[in-house]
Parts: C-alpha cells; sequence; structure tokens
C-alpha cells in the first residue's frame, strides 16, 4: 500500500486515503470500498460480505 | 472445543451474502491465537471436511503457492495479537494481497480474500464473537 486506505463504513459511501470522495460504490453488501491513496495504481479492493 | 459451529455458522452467512463459497477463496486470514486454531478454522470456514484440516496443511494447500494461502501475514502467533489492532492488520494484509502488493508473502495472484476473528468465549465452549469479511478485488481497475 503506498498510503492509508480509506476503510468506508455504512452503504453507498467510497472513500479513498481516508477521504470520502464521492465516487460510487463499487458492489453491494456493505458498500464499503477500500481504494489506493492514489487512484489508478492498482486495482480496488471492496467489501462482498461481512457477517 | 475441536469444532466451531460459531465459525462455521458465520462463514455459512458470509458466503451466502457474497454469493460465493469456500473454494473460491484465494487467500485468509483467520484467528489462530492458538496452534490448534489453524486447523479448527480452516475446516470451520469450509476449506475442508471435517478432520481434514491436518492434510490441508501437510499437502501445502493453504501454504503461499497452495490453493489457498492461509495466514500469509503470520497469523496472530506470529505477527502478534494486540487484540482490537488484530482485525485491521488482517484487513490490510487482504488488502495487500489483493492488490499484488504482498511482497515476499504475495505468492500468486489473488481475487477473493477473508478475514476471521472470533473470540469471547469460556474454555471449553464455543466462543461468544465472530466476524467474517469477504473482500474481492475489483476486475474493473
Amino acid at each position: 500500500m503506498t498510503g492509508p486506505a480509506g476503510v468506508g463504513a455504512g452503504a453507498g459511501r467510497t472513500m479513498v486515503g481516508g477521504r470520502e470522495r464521492g465516487l460510487p460504490a463499487v458492489g453491494g453488501g456493505a458498500g464499503a470500498v477500500i481504494i489506493s491513496a492514489a487512484p489508478g495504481e492498482g486495482p480496488a479492493v471492496r467489501f462482498a460480505a461481512s457477517a | 472445543m475441536a469444532r466451531s459451529a460459531l465459525t462455521a455458522n458465520v462463514a455459512r452467512r458470509a458466503y451466502e451474502r457474497a454469493g460465493l463459497g469456500p473454494e473460491e477463496l484465494d487467500v485468509i486470514e483467520l484467528h489462530d491465537a492458538f496452534t490448534i486454531a489453524e486447523l479448527m478454522y480452516t475446516e470451520a470456514l469450509g476449506l475442508c471436511g471435517p478432520g481434514e484440516g491436518p492434510w490441508l496443511l501437510e499437502h501445502g494447500d493453504t501454504s503461499l503457492a497452495g490453493r489457498v494461502a492461509v495466514n500469509p501475514s503470520g497469523g496472530l502467533l506470529a505477527r502478534g495479537h494486540p487484540v482490537g489492532a488484530t482485525g485491521v492488520a488482517q484487513l490490510a494484509e487482504i488488502f495487500w494481497q489483493l492488490r499484488g502488493q504482498a511482497g515476499r508473502r504475495q505468492g500468486q495472484p489473488r481475487r477473493v480474500g477473508l478475514t476471521h476473528t472470533t473470540g469471547g468465549g469460556i474454555a471449553g465452549y464455543d466462543h461468544a464473537a465472530c466476524v467474517i469479511h469477504v473482500l474481492i478485488r475489483d476486475q474493473k481497475r
């Protein structure tokens, strides 16, 4: 990881580098997305499910 | 407690919500606070049948080069277990693994990862709490 990952809580929020950017969330479930602090450096990782 | 019904039940719910099964997992960080735990939880997570955990380990299925890498970070016993921070460390490791940024721990490319943490039980009984996250690398990026 090249920078701090944003871990979003709550449906539909997309966090980049710990800050909400208003981007569309990827996938369903918790709706939280982790993206690198430097978009474009690599694939995003999303929560598919939590239980 | 040689079987964890709690972990098995929570895993089943997580797989249902994610729309996938344990056979699709590429990498796992599980709660191995004790030496027996990896064997118990590989079975409870459905990576193998009851009693087959040792076979899975002996045949290298859970190694970095295996079909599903288990605790590439070293797990709780090797990396450390600072309780609350353990769950964050598990998520960070899976995040790095799915993005191909885990360095010498990387092994092969991975798409689906899982974190598992559990605790709060009484000796001889199952645990009181268990949380499982399933994470997927976004193919569109």
